[in-house]
């Protein structure tokens, strides 16, 4: 009798000690497990909302038509593929601004001008930075005036440098010079940053680029379109090789 | 008087210890079990609290991923101007040495008695091939290149040849190696 009695006081602890283990094994451990997984989660998506206010707040205090401005300009200056067109209409324009005769104008190896040809190519210099267009160039005229053409040139959208010069003596008063130039292009990125991805600002030695690019010119954009419409005929053609 | 003898003393002693010590059992039993329906109450508040904090930063996300899409051309023109930008600085940055229009109009400026014939400008090298009427008007074109100025534009000047013509001019040929 007393051991039956004893044994009955033994039931209340033996339950509580049931109800302890089997509420850690189906309550608390995947409730603890799931705790400690939202925490990690909460530590990471705290941080992608910091980011994305900070980004938004970034955006927001740009203005659009400034940057559509400077952006713009930038394409001038370095234009985000071959403008084979542009860069000799460009350079005829200088030369007859210098009252230089351009005797010969050759690109040799344009290479693609569709949409592919945004990929730099693959033979480009590993000392250039920028992907070029190759120009070889023969003018004649003064030799002041050849010297001012390679200044201009140099000056004018899109961005160009000499690469080679050789000047000969023709007549008195009159040179002939064989140049080879470089004009610089730039593909834009194929995707835009991810949306979680910062914005990178424009740091205060980039922005020193437009200092640089403030004696630019920028002929051909007008004139390009005046020769285009005036070239363009009216009405059907009859003849495809005349107009 | 009547005195009692208590024959059941050690007995009842043994079984009071007993007893305490069961309902001590008991009212532990119960205060674990309290303490644990506390413990699993808190941690069911905890869990709930991380859900809702969760979902509440989860909608945050959202606001702020459309405010982006909505100000995607605004970063479309940030991401150009950074590119170009970058690329342009990184360029000019490297841009070492003289420009071929300012070693030019130096040469012309300083062989203004010379007759230049022929000029190969590379990056590095300059070939001048030209004709003095003079030896002395020579000797001074060749002083003009020892200059100060020279000194900062030229690493190396080389007179490579010297030839009297027939006409009494003299012909030469140098090569100037351009500094870096």
């Amino acid at each position: 009798m007393l051991n039956s009695k004893s044994g009955k006081q033994f039931l209340l602890p033996i339950i509580v000690l049931f109800i302890i283990v089997l509420g850690g094994i189906f309550f608390l451990k995947p409730k603890i497990t799931n705790i400690i997984n939202n925490r990690k989660e909460l530590t990471g998506d705290r941080k992608i909302l910091a980011d994305l206010t900070t980004k938004v707040s970034l955006l927001e205090g740009l203005s659009k038509p400034e940057l559509a401005e400077k952006a713009d300009l930038l394409l001038k200056v370095l234009p985000s593929e071959k403008d084979v067109a542009r860069t000799m209409s460009v350079l005829k324009q200088v030369a007859l601004n210098n009252e230089l005769i351009i005797s010969e104008l050759t690109i040799p190896d344009v290479g693609e001008i569709a949409s592919g040809s945004s990929v730099p190519p693959k033979s480009s210099s590993k000392n250039e930075i920028l992907p070029s267009l190759a120009v070889k160039l023969t003018v004649l005229g003064a030799r002041e005036k050849i010297v001012n053409f390679l200044a201009q040139v140099e000056q004018t959208a899109p961005l160009a440098r000499v690469s080679n010069l050789d000047i000969s003596q023709k007549n008195e008063g009159l040179d002939e010079a064989m140049i080879d130039i470089n004009s610089y292009y730039f593909p834009l990125p194929k995707t835009l940053n991810k949306t979680e991805q910062a914005v990178v600002s424009v740091t205060t030695q980039e922005e020193t680029v437009f200092d640089k690019l403030d004696n630019f010119s920028f002929i051909g954009e007008n004139s390009r379109e005046t020769a285009t419409s005036s070239a363009l005929p009216s009405g059907e053609k009859t003849d495809l090789f005349n107009y | 008087m009547s005195n009692e003898i208590d024959f059941l003393k050690g007995q009842k002693g043994a079984s009071s210890a007993k007893t305490n010590f069961f309902r001590s059992l008991k009212v532990g039993s119960i205060v674990i079990l309290l303490t644990y329906f506390l413990f699993i109450a808190a941690v069911f508040s905890y869990w709930f609290f991380l859900g809702k904090q969760l979902s509440d930063i989860s909608q945050q996300i959202v606001t702020q991923k459309n405010k982006v899409n909505n100000l995607k051309e605004v970063e479309s023109l940030q991401v150009v101007l950074k590119q170009k930008l970058s690329i342009l600085n990184k360029f000019f940055l490297s841009q070492k040495g003289q420009s071929f229009n300012n070693l030019l109009s130096y040469i012309s400026q300083i062989s203004a008695q010379i007759k230049i014939k022929d000029l190969k400008m590379g990056k590095d090298k300059i070939n001048l091939s030209g004709s003095s009427p003079s030896i002395p008007i020579l000797e001074k074109f060749l002083q003009e290149l020892k200059n100060d100025k020279s000194l900062t534009l030229f690493s190396q000047i080389t007179l490579s040849s010297l030839d009297r013509q027939e006409d009494g001019n003299y012909f030469f040929n140098l090569i100037l190696e351009v500094k870096k």
